[in-house]
């Protein structure tokens, strides 16, 4: 993988190799402000790279099949996968965890599958390369949470088993950790109704 | 083949391994062709940035 100046021809990077055989690369992708390649790989993987360091910036996104292709969101903090399986992911490429369940989109009416080789983003919504061109709502996987400071502080604090207060972090003791827990902890939801 | 996102440039890649940029309105190079070759690969994939000023190849090899 290389990248070019489009204005003079000169290369802005030396080659970045790839793992996998002779045909590893089925695509890549800039990130929206360009700094960033997001790649996808016949090894199972897709790896995001800064180009200009030659690095990983997150760990790769592991996957089952080959992956075909890739696409971020308009804000590029994250990142969409098609495999040979047909199946979409949704990822956080600041830490490279799924923020969804793999979506598996069978293109025929029996269930059976054929091949979904692209995938692209506009606005909100995933377009897959499918008969009929299925449509994804991103919506509902990256809006932000609707919870009160207060309980997003507790979920921070549970989360860390840190005390957070005031933009400063300490540690809590185990028995504070399982007060805040005891506290926290969701109600059923015929309980919460 | 593809056009830069500014529609400025048209960019088309070979099955030889090579990259062509081509100013949309006269038509002409802006340079000689990129040289894609890595170990007798060729270009499977590639990218251009929002800006139109890169160019990302995917070659195999």
């Amino acid at each position: 993988m290389q990248v070019w100046d489009l204005l003079t021809g000169e290369a802005r990077c030396p080659p970045i190799p790839h793992p996998g055989d002779f045909w590893g690369l089925f695509a890549v992708l800039f990130s929206p402000d360009g700094k960033l390649v997001l790649s996808a790989n016949k090894d199972g993987r897709a790896r995001l790279l800064d180009w200009q360091k030659g690095t990983l910036v997150c760990p790769p996104l592991q996957h089952s099949h080959e992956v075909f292709d890739v696409a971020f969101t308009s804000d590029g903090k994250h990142g969409l996968t098609i495999d040979k399986a047909d199946t979409v992911h949704v990822w956080e490429l600041t830490t490279g965890k799924r923020i969804a369940a793999p979506m598996h989109y069978p293109t025929n009416s029996n269930g059976s599958s054929k091949t979904i080789f692209n995938v692209a983003v506009v606005g909100d919504r995933a377009v897959l390369g499918a008969p009929n061109f299925p449509v994804l709502d991103l919506s509902k996987f990256l809006s932000e949470p609707s919870l009160s400071a207060e309980s997003l502080q507790a979920l921070a604090e549970l989360a860390t088993a840190r005390r957070i207060q005031l933009g400063e972090a300490s540690s809590m003791s185990a028995e504070e950790w399982q007060q805040r827990w005891s506290d926290y902890k969701p109600r059923p939801a015929a309980e919460a109704q | 083949m593809t056009w830069s996102p500014d529609g400025a440039a048209l960019i088309t890649v070979t099955t030889g391994g090579e990259v062509f940029v081509r100013d949309s309105e006269s038509g002409r190079e802006r340079f000689p062709p990129i040289q894609l070759r890595l170990k007798g690969g060729v270009c499977t994939a590639s990218d251009i940035s929002s800006d139109s000023r890169l160019l990302v190849t995917a070659i195999t090899g």
